[in-house]
């Protein structure tokens, strides 16, 4: 489905990726991981439209993409919940999720898709008239996820969603995004968090100073002594 | 702590008086009488009643409301102090001459504040009236603060049932909306030219106030050159109106040219400045602004240099005469409401869907899927095309226009009327204009201390009421969770 070739994408001087090529498969959770300044973020800009790549290309279903401006890669069904929860924070929650719908014009479809994030999210429907930034930062988590959902991704990417929150809502938000994957989004997962990242995901990559280092199989990246000792913590 | 509350409110009424005092004020405004009463009398009975107001709702502020008695009695003592701020000076000025150090206190002065009468009965009745005054509130205040919460009570309610034209909402809402929209149309009529001309003065600010609302408001893009298309829009329409190029299009076929023409100047000045945010944006378009203005001064062959155009024509309806004041009015009246109308309808709608993302997150608001070139390319020529209209009729109506039109100074005083009235609400900023542009030429009767006056009600204003006039309902929860936001950081502290 989306298929990343060699791109090298720079800040100024700052060569950031050095050549990144993966692809994800539809149906697929894939996961980028990595540590801090690996380039995670920057290839999902990147992919979004964000940022433009200086060499290399980012197709989806062979249709290249990267020569897109990002508001018409979110109209092609790739939609990103950016990093830090970058919620409208004086926009209620309803407005929020609205903002999200704002490629469509399928309003009986947008009501549906509204009771579908609300019911994935109850927490939601209970702060539906609250400004966005009242809500605490695991809802904020929600919402942001949410809101993404609601442009109908065909490509979900996220970034970070476990991002300083307490454990127990991360395994919740977690299990969110699987359900996501199940009821047929496909989802290009970038975590710090290699753990819960790799429990959900079907493959992965590993990043480090703009280069994948390591990919394959979430078990074959499990039980990956390099990895273990690196990024899981194992002695 | 009852005592704080009444020194702290008499001593803001007192300081406020004295102010008063000291500037005039009270001299200036001794002449006109309401039911036989001199205006300067009337506020000063007004300060007692706000003395009151003020100690009694730093008293009700707390978990459980102190007895009636307790604050009757603090409304009382904050009279009593109010009145102490002035009594000395009162009582100095009518034994000695003070008029080598304090110019404007007059015996006429002494005379309004001790009532006409001699010495220590005339400062006992000026202290004591203040207190009874400010007693008066105090123990009335309960009484109408139930009223009033009955009252947003009946009114939020009916909002949400019911057929809205008999409940409370109608006598409430509708029938004082349409009291002020008779009043406005009326008035003018019976007023006389010179406040007419000051009402279409008002106008047209609020014109150009909805247009860069749209802008600033909406779209939340800071420009400060906004001036430029007021410019724009009036040297457009006098060329095409007036013997300096023998052209004579006429007012109406003139407007759609000049809308034209002022929407391209908007987007002239955003294409280069679509990557800036902020304060960058805010210097570019200050430059933006004053590059204009220099170019109609030093354009003498062009634009006739400092010398201006002259003999703009008015416009014209056939067989009315619209070149007198009033006709203006209702020009700029019908601008008015056009506008209104128009930015009303663009912030509900999917363009000022997308203005509102843009404002809160501009990087976000692209990965929603908004086209945030063309939204802000296009707040910039809707805002420049309010404005070009807003010059037009400027240009009838002065008939001769000159580059000193146009300075910082109106970019600045249609921001600050926006600020003033509540960003990004259409009420807000006609109240604002009203305030900004009509106040100063209200407060003639004060010659000298008129900017003084001005200035310090501005400064109270961002004091006491940030938000402003009438704020837009975000707005106004934007600023009061900051205000909760702060309660709870020093809650925690």
């Amino acid at each position: 489905m989306l298929q990343v070739n060699d791109i090298h994408t720079y800040y100024g001087h700052i060569h950031a990726l050095k050549g990144i090529t993966f692809y994800v498969s539809q149906g697929e959770i894939v996961t980028l991981i990595g540590a801090n300044g690996a380039g995670k973020s920057t290839t999902l800009n990147t992919i979004s439209g964000i940022l433009k790549p200086r060499t290399g290309s980012v197709l989806l279903e062979g249709a290249p993409i990267h020569t897109k401006p990002a508001h018409k890669v979110t109209g092609l069904g790739v939609c990103q919940a950016p990093e830090g929860r970058k919620i409208f924070a004086r926009l209620t929650v309803r407005e929020n999720l609205e903002m999200g719908a704002y490629t469509r014009k399928d309003k009986a479809a947008i009501q549906e898709d509204m009771e579908r994030v609300l019911e994935l999210f109850p927490r939601l429907g209970e702060r539906l008239h609250q400004p966005g930034g009242t809500l605490s930062g695991g809802e904020q988590q929600m919402l942001a996820i949410g809101r993404a959902l609601m442009s109908r991704p065909r490509l979900l990417l996220l970034d970070e969603p476990s991002m300083g929150l307490a454990p127990l809502l991360v395994e919740q938000i977690f299990r969110i995004i699987q359900d996501i994957n199940k009821q047929g989004t496909t989802i290009l997962l970038v975590e710090q968090n290699a753990q819960m990242a790799l429990a959900i995901a079907h493959r992965g990559y590993v990043l480090e100073t703009g280069m994948i280092a390591l990919e394959g199989t979430a078990k074959e990246l499990r039980e990956d002594p390099q990895v273990r000792a690196a990024y899981l913590g194992a002695t | 702590m009852q005592l704080r509350a009444s020194i702290k409110a008499g001593t803001i009424v007192g300081a406020t008086a004295l102010f008063f005092t000291i500037s005039g004020m009270f001299n200036a405004l001794a002449g006109p009488h309401i039911a036989g009463v001199s205006l300067s009398h009337i506020i000063l009975a007004l300060m007692g009643l706000w003395g009151g107001w003020l100690t009694v709702r730093d008293l009700m502020g707390g978990e459980e409301s102190p007895p009636p008695w307790q604050t009757t009695l603090s409304g009382a003592l904050a009279g009593i102090i109010a009145g102490l701020w002035i009594a000395p000076l009162v009582a100095l000025a009518s034994a000695i001459d003070v008029r080598y150090v304090l110019d404007s206190v007059t015996p006429d002065t002494i005379t309004i504040l001790s009532f006409g009468r001699s010495l220590p009965q005339g400062v006992l009745l000026l202290v004591g009236g203040l207190a009874v005054l400010s007693m008066a509130t105090a123990l009335l205040y309960p009484y109408l603060s139930r009223a009033n919460l009955q009252m947003r009570q009946d009114i939020s309610t009916s909002g949400l049932s019911g057929p809205a034209f008999f409940s409370g909402r109608s006598v409430r809402v509708i029938l004082p909306l349409t009291l002020l929209g008779l009043l406005v149309v009326l008035a003018p009529l019976r007023l006389g030219g010179y406040y007419d001309h000051v009402l279409g003065s008002v106008g047209i600010y609020v014109m150009m106030g909805l247009g860069l609302n749209v802008v600033v408001g909406f779209a939340g893009l800071l420009d400060l050159g906004y001036v430029a298309f007021f410019a724009i829009g009036a040297y457009a329409y006098a060329f095409l109106n007036s013997p300096k190029y023998n052209m004579h299009v006429g007012f109406w076929i003139s407007l759609p040219i000049v809308v034209a023409i002022a929407a391209l100047g908007g987007i002239l000045l955003g294409v280069p400045v679509l990557r800036m945010r902020g304060d960058y944006l805010a210097i570019v378009t200050l430059g933006f602004g004053e590059i204009i203005r220099l170019f109609l001064n030093n354009l003498v062959k062009l634009t006739g240099g400092p010398q201006g155009i002259l003999d703009i024509r008015p416009p014209s309806l056939p067989g009315i005469d619209l070149g007198n004041p009033l006709a203006f009015y209702y020009l700029i009246l019908v601008g008015c409401v056009a506008t209104a109308f128009v930015t009303s309808r663009l912030d509900r709608s999917r363009i000022g869907r997308a203005w509102a993302a843009i404002r809160e997150d501009e990087d976000v608001a692209r990965a929603m899927g908004i086209d945030t070139v063309k939204y802000k390319l296009m707040a910039f020529a809707i805002g420049a095309s309010f404005a070009g209209i807003g010059g037009s009729i400027f240009a009838s109506r002065q008939a001769a226009i000159f580059p000193a039109d146009f300075t910082l100074m109106v970019s600045i005083n249609v921001l600050c009327l926006i600020i003033i009235g509540g960003m990004g609400s259409i009420p807000g900023i006609i109240a604002g204009s009203v305030a900004l542009i009509g106040l100063p030429e209200m407060l003639r009767g004060f010659s000298d201390y008129r900017l003084l006056i001005f200035g310090a009600l501005l400064v109270i204003m961002m004091v006491f009421r940030p938000e402003g006039l009438i704020p837009s309902v975000r707005r106004q929860q934007e600023i009061h969770e900051e205000e909760e936001k702060l309660g709870i950081a020093t809650a925690a502290t």
